[in-house]
């Protein structure tokens, strides 16, 4: 390999990064990673091809290995067992309906959450048995009047319950320059052909948007162009684990990179409502919002000041 | 879910903007997160192998390729084999990452040459 002569120092170039430089840098990178482990430790080649294990496709394989412990877990856990202990929603809405202070701005409603998301949810974010879900689902209706589901028309995130992290503002539309915006567009293109273009949902979308690692779902390759389709815009609610602060987003962009550590990902709109101007990284809920009419708007959910069937949140 | 054990031990927004900076979406950039994985993986588990028995190698191997998502599983299991405590093998790993995230940033940098005797750019 060709080496820069001694005399040679370099200075960090400031301009913005070559697409097509990264990307040779990055498989050169790779190749020389896999090359040196091979070449000290050839065992350890012959190891992974015989347990089909390719390094460049190594989160695929992970998330094989996960399906395949939830699937056991799902069999072996029967779903009366895992929301054993949990108070049924019933009870915590009575609960909730027979203090009599109950009113506008009273915390309680929110509380209720945040106590059933510490009596409910795993300490690490993780991916939720089924029960839990479905448990979760009904909180949330009952509580925020948000109808929500984790497996929406066959579909589930990967998790929902993970790590969300801030995001920078989308270009709109070409030429858009707001601050702190992204380089490039989301994962679906600008929300408007041109400015002149720009609509009020436009607007919104961008706004309340938030990401999910859709490039990680097992079947993202194999049901395209549906799936991009479907996840598009989607409606999701996030709530906030710790103080249950939570808001309605729609999918505008696929990642974060799982190496990150991060699953999910906010506009500026979004973490700021979860969490305030300085949250940069929190445990959430992630769940589609099932929403066939298009009814629920996009942005906070002020749950502690809302009606919702048989309990009256607001005092009369 | 798709998680490695060594996902969120250090901190790669470094990596990130790189990737941000190009402008890349959708695809393209899940190429270029792709490959990350792709360098950081094999990195890591020689500076594992390297720093653990060969006697123990294909332990280890069965280890990764059944939890290689469990980071209590595959740090339970350098730490048995060391002799120290997990606390101390999240240290290490913490430590080794960092070298490799450090690594990685310079490799990827495009670098404006400059001679050391004049301190101007060659273009």
């Amino acid at each position: 390999m060709a080496h820069d002569p001694p005399a040679t120092t370099y200075k960090i170039s400031k301009d913005r990064m070559d697409p097509e430089f990264l990307r040779n840098k990055l498989k050169l990178k790779s190749l020389e990673a896999r090359q040196s482990l091979f070449t000290k430790y050839p065992y350890v080649e012959k190891f992974l091809a015989e347990k089909g294990i390719e390094l460049d496709k190594i989160r695929e394989h992970s998330a094989k290995v996960l399906a395949t412990g939830a699937l056991t877990g799902a069999l072996i856990l029967t779903p009366p067992m895992l929301t054993q202990g949990y108070p049924s929603v019933t009870e915590i809405i009575k609960n909730i309906s027979d203090l009599k202070d109950v009113g506008p701005g009273n915390p309680l409603p929110q509380k209720a959450i945040i106590d059933i998301l510490n009596k409910t949810l795993p300490d690490k974010p993780q991916p939720l048995e089924r029960s839990q879900e479905k448990y979760l689902e009904q909180v949330f209706a009952q509580i925020m009047g948000i109808n929500t589901k984790a497996n929406l028309e066959g579909e589930h995130l990967n998790t929902t319950y993970g790590l969300i992290g801030a995001e920078q503002n989308l270009m709109r539309y070409p030429g858009d320059n707001v601050y702190d915006m992204a380089p490039g567009k989301g994962a679906w293109g600008y929300f408007a052909p041109s400015k002149n273009q720009l609509t009020e949902a436009d607007i919104e979308r961008e706004k309340w948007y938030a990401v999910v690692q859709t490039l990680y779902l097992p079947d993202w390759n194999s049901r395209q162009p549906y799936l991009k389709d479907w996840y598009k815009y989607r409606k999701v609610l996030i709530v906030n684990t710790v103080n249950g602060n939570a808001v309605v987003a729609d999918i505008a962009d696929s990642g974060p990179a799982a190496w990150t550590g991060k699953h999910f990902g906010g506009s500026p709109e979004v973490m700021n409502y979860l969490g305030g101007p300085r949250y940069k990284k929190g445990s959430v809920l992630v769940f589609f919002v099932d929403d066939p009419e298009n009814k629920v708007p996009l942005g906070p959910v002020e749950y502690n000041q809302v009606e919702e069937t048989g309990v009256k949140m607001v005092q009369a | 879910m798709s998680t490695l054990f060594w996902d969120g031990i250090v901190d790669f927004s470094g990596v990130k903007v790189l990737i941000q900076e190009t402008g890349y979406s959708g695809m393209d950039r899940e190429e270029l997160d792709k490959l990350v994985d792709a360098t950081i993986t094999p990195k890591i588990m020689e500076k594992i192998l390297d720093d653990i028995p060969e006697e123990r190698h294909e332990d280890f191997l069965v280890v990764f390729s059944e939890k290689l998502h469990d980071r209590d599983a595959i740090f339970g299991f350098i730490a048995e084999v060391k002799g120290i405590k997990g606390e101390e093998v999240e240290e290490m790993m913490k430590g080794k990452l960092e070298g490799i995230k450090d690594g990685l940033l310079q490799g990827l940098r495009p670098r404006d040459e400059i001679t050391a005797e004049t301190g101007v750019s060659k273009r």
